[in-house]
Formats: structure tokens, sequence, C-alpha cells
């Protein structure tokens, strides 16, 4: 992986800060290295300078630097206190709101190749078989977007191969959502079908997507600087209706940015609830 | 390192040359006075071609009337169509002695890229042309990781041996050998088998599909899109990464829409398929 010096990195640094919105800290150049050494390899460059320079020019460049950046690992089930708390409380609590208003409307802000998307509706579906309720499965819409239109094909083809069927997930869920065929797994088309696709950059407006009871947008925010993040934050919350949770990261906090959302705490696992 | 390794090329003796049978049907097929005759001719000149050529015809794919004859055979698939499957059917043959990869995996995925790459140009507006040198490029898009085998076996084995796919394949190859095997295929296209120049740039450019001429651009992107949409969805080679995502601007710039997801899968399906059909028994 090719090394960055400390002047190259604070050149990159101020230059994906006004590009992409995107704030690194003071002993972040590892994330540079580790997302971008192959980038400016394949560009032909010889250090991070000459990346820049060239990046300076090439509007295509920065988007490839957007998407570098801003790409995750994607696990099932990621954080399994989170988990837990989405099975014990979120999950409970929609159900009961789809129920009473007919119509549930969830919203994955950054749902990358779709793990975070299925996860839920695994756990939705489990809980209403349990009930034997799963024609309240029929009240929820579920709408997923992305900035990258390469995870989004992925996502919505809703296959997984190689070692991206494992992160994660256990063999009851594998074996009972997924089918195998030439060790490629599908998701189930049931579910899949329910969910809608979108590209969205979360920097542009959202105004054209519907209000929102439950929106997801775990380990986003980590990337944009405070005032993209007040931002995208102000954006999202006219996007719900008053009472509805937020999940974040479990590193990640609202609590610098805005007083529009009640912040519980439970188990040590923290749901923004919109005021 | 780089010139090291382009001036071995250059001196190899053990590189197959270009196929007699191919330079022919090239030419025939280019001369607008012949016609089923004379490419019936030229194809039968080779008998292991011909023969799969004749179970091809007669394979599910069209229809149940049995073609016994070579010509009904190069009737039915259409003259069009038989340089393609005359290419892909032979490329495997020029290689046959790798064994320090899996030569059957390694051209289902060059085969079905190819053919995916041509059904991807329904949905966008790209030129006929570009379509044409989209099979041919995802056809051979990684024959220059071959030609590091035939050139360095034990260095390319070696650093095979240690790649962990944490990164792109061409990038640890340019790191350790000065040249990746997108530049190293299209100097081996270019200079011995004398491939047309379009279809050399944009082998050159699979991975990195800027080019200033616009036939070779959409090309490239098309196997950029096939080769990456391939690869993640299980039909990788088995030495590039599997997790591969293409590029943003590479997508938009062909202008692809999400709604066609579900049947390029299809499409994708039924490319790989063709490849297995192509190649026949493993």
């Amino acid at each position: 992986m090719l090394k960055i010096k400390p002047n190259e990195y604070e050149i990159l640094r101020s230059f994906i800060k006004s590009k992409c919105g995107i704030n690194l800290g003071d002993n972040k150049s590892y994330l540079i290295e580790t997302r971008l050494s192959d980038l400016v390899l394949e560009y032909g460059c010889k250090s991070y300078l000459e990346f820049y320079k060239k990046a300076e020019k090439d509007h295509s460049l920065i988007e490839r630097i957007i998407d570098a950046m801003t790409t995750n690992e994607t696990f099932w089930f990621r954080d399994p206190g989170v988990w837990k708390q989405i099975e014990e409380k979120i999950i409970p609590d929609a159900v009961n709101k789809a129920k009473k208003e007919k119509k549930f409307r969830v919203w994955f802000g950054a749902c990358s190749s779709g793990q975070e998307v299925y996860s839920f509706l695994m756990m939705l579906n489990e809980y209403l078989e349990k009930r034997n309720d799963k024609r309240i499965l029929d009240y929820f819409d579920f709408t997923a977007t992305d900035i990258s239109p390469s995870v989004l094909f992925h996502a919505k083809s809703g296959r997984y191969s190689g070692i991206s069927i494992k992160r994660g997930l256990s063999e009851y869920f594998r074996n009972r959502y997924f089918t195998e065929q030439d060790s490629v797994w599908k998701f189930t088309e049931t579910l899949k079908k329910r969910v809608v696709f979108k590209k969205l950059n979360l920097q542009d407006s959202i105004s054209s997507l519907d209000k929102f009871d439950l929106v997801f947008l775990r380990n986003v925010l980590i990337y944009f600087s405070t005032e993209t993040k007040k931002e995208i934050i102000e954006k999202i919350s006219s996007q719900m209706v008053s009472g509805s949770p937020l999940l974040l990261g479990s590193t990640e906090s609202l609590r610098d940015f805005t007083t529009k959302f009640e912040i519980i705490s439970e188990k040590n696992i923290v749901i923004n609830y919109l005021k | 390192m780089k010139e090291k390794i382009l001036a071995e090329l250059d001196k190899n003796n053990e590189i197959p040359p270009f196929p007699n049978v191919l330079t022919k049907l090239n030419k025939i097929l280019n001369d607008p006075k012949s016609g089923i005759d004379e490419v019936a001719s030229v194809i039968m000149l080779d008998p292991v071609l011909s023969g799969r050529i004749l179970s091809y015809a007669n394979s599910s794919l069209f229809g149940m009337i049995k073609a016994d004859s070579f010509k009904t055979a190069v009737a039915r698939i259409g003259v069009d169509e038989l340089k393609k499957l005359a290419f892909s059917m032979k490329v495997k043959d020029f290689f046959k002695k790798i064994d320090i990869i899996d030569s059957y995996s390694f051209w289902k995925h060059n085969i079905s890229v190819a053919l995916l790459s041509q059904r991807l140009s329904k949905y966008v507006n790209v030129s006929e042309k570009s379509e044409n040198i989209a099979y041919f490029s995802g056809l051979m898009h990684d024959i220059g990781i071959i030609i590091f085998i035939y050139i360095m076996p034990g260095a390319y084995f070696d650093f095979l041996e240690s790649y962990d796919g944490r990164i792109p394949l061409e990038s640890a190859e340019k790191e350790n050998f000065g040249i990746d095997h997108p530049e190293l295929g299209a100097y081996f296209l270019e200079k011995k088998w004398k491939i047309p120049g379009e279809i050399v740039e944009a082998v050159r450019g699979h991975h990195l599909p800027v080019n200033t001429n616009k036939d070779i651009q959409q090309a490239a992107g098309l196997v950029h899109i096939a080769d990456s949409i391939c690869r993640s969805q299980g039909f990788a080679h088995g030495i590039e990464n599997q997790e591969s995502s293409f590029r943003s601007e590479v997508w938009e710039m062909l202008g692809f829409s999400l709604d066609d997801v579900f049947l390029i899968i299809e499409d994708m399906e039924e490319a790989v398929a063709g490849a297995e059909k192509i190649l026949g028994e493993k």
C-alpha cells in the first residue's frame, strides 16, 4: 500500500472536505491509504500529491474518490446489540403503529449492497410469523437509497457469494431466506420485491422522498463534516413523521448537531426519536 | 521490469500464433461477395471447430430441427454471429498448456463477459460498432494474465500465491511487475496477433474505460460493467477479487438504469449458460 506523507495528507484532507464534504480527523491518514491507494496506482500516479493534482482537474476522478471514501464494509446484522434493540423495541413499536395506521414507511439512507435492508426484513418477517400476523407486512413500504449505482445493483439483485454471504449471517437465516445455486446465495424473492432501490446523494435535495416512520442512517454521518452533518440531519428530520426513530451507527451521535431529536439510551444503545 | 517483460514477449516463440482459420474467416466475412458456401468451406478446414459449431447449432438454443450438414449449421447461426462463435470456440485452445490456473473457469468468465457485454448494449444507446468491439474485447479482456503465465510462470505463480485480493489485481501487478494485465494483453494482441486497434484499446481500458474515441470508450465501458457484474455475482475466474464494483461514472456515461437490474441478471445467467455451451465439456 502506498504510504501518505504528512503534507500530502493535509492537502488531500482539505480537498476531500471541499469536494465530498467528508471531514477526516488528524490521525485518519490510514483511511486515505486504505481507501485511495488503489485509485492512486490505478491512475498511474507515483504519489498522493500527483494524484491530487490529477483529481483537481478531473470530475470523474472526484466521483471515484467519493465512491472509495464512502464504501463501507457491509455485514449482516452489524452490531448485535443494536439488532437486539431493533428486535425488542423498534420492530414491536413499528408493527403496532402499522396495525393502527395501516401504513409504515422505512428508509435505509445508505443501503450499500443491501445487507442491512435484508437483515431488517428477515427480522421483521420472523416477528410477524411468530405471531401469525404476516398480513401486516403489506402495510410496510421499504425505500433503500445509496449514492453508488454499483452497490445499488448488488443490493437490488439480492445475490451474494463468497465471503459476502458469511459475514455475520447465521446458518438459520441463510437456510431460511436464501437459496443456493452455483455457490451464489439468492435472497428470497417474496421479501426482496418489497424494497424500492433508488440512487440518492444525501447532499442533494431529498424532498422528493416520502415521509418516513423509521430511518436507518448507520455509519454514514462519520464521513461528513460538521456543517454537512447538520444539513443532512436537518433534511432528514423534515422527511420524518414526528415521534419516529432514527438509527445511527454505534459510534455516531446527534448530540452536538441538533435539538430536534429526543435521544434515548437503553442498554448502551441509542435511539433518536424526532420530537 | 516492464521493458524486460515486453522484450521477453517480443522474442517468445512459444505463445501460439493467431490461428490460420480465423485469419481466413476474417477475410472472407469482410468480403461482401462471399456467401454461406465460402464461409462453410473455410471453417471446415478446422475439423474440431466445425464439429463444435455443428453441435452448437443443434443445441436447444436453436430449436428442435437437426442441422445435419455443416452448411445448414452455418445458415442457422447466421454469418454475423459465426465470427464471434468461431473466435470464442477457438480462443480456449490457444493456451491449453496453462496449468497454474483453472483454464475452464478462466474462459467461462471471459466468454460470459463477452456475451454479457453484447447483451448489455440493448439497454443503452451505443453504436453497433461499440457492441462488436465489446464482444471481442470482452472475450480477450484478461488475456494479459495468460501472457504473464507464458513468459514468467514461476514469478507470476508466486505473485498469485501472495495476492490476497485486498487491492485490485491490476494494481498489484503494476506494483510487482511495472505493468498490469490489461496493458500486457493489449500489447500482445497488437504486436503478436495484429488484432484491430479498437479491440486492443478496449482491452487496455477495461478497468479504466476512458478513451477519446467514443466507440472504444463505450465498448470498454460495456466490458467494465459486464466484468464487474459477472465477478460480483459469482462468476469470477478465481484470480481477481470477486467483490468488484463498477464505476458510477461509467454506468452513468452509458445511461444504464436501476430499473433494468433484474433483466440484466437474467442476461448474465443466459450469458454464463451460453459460455458453458460454447466451451462444451469441462
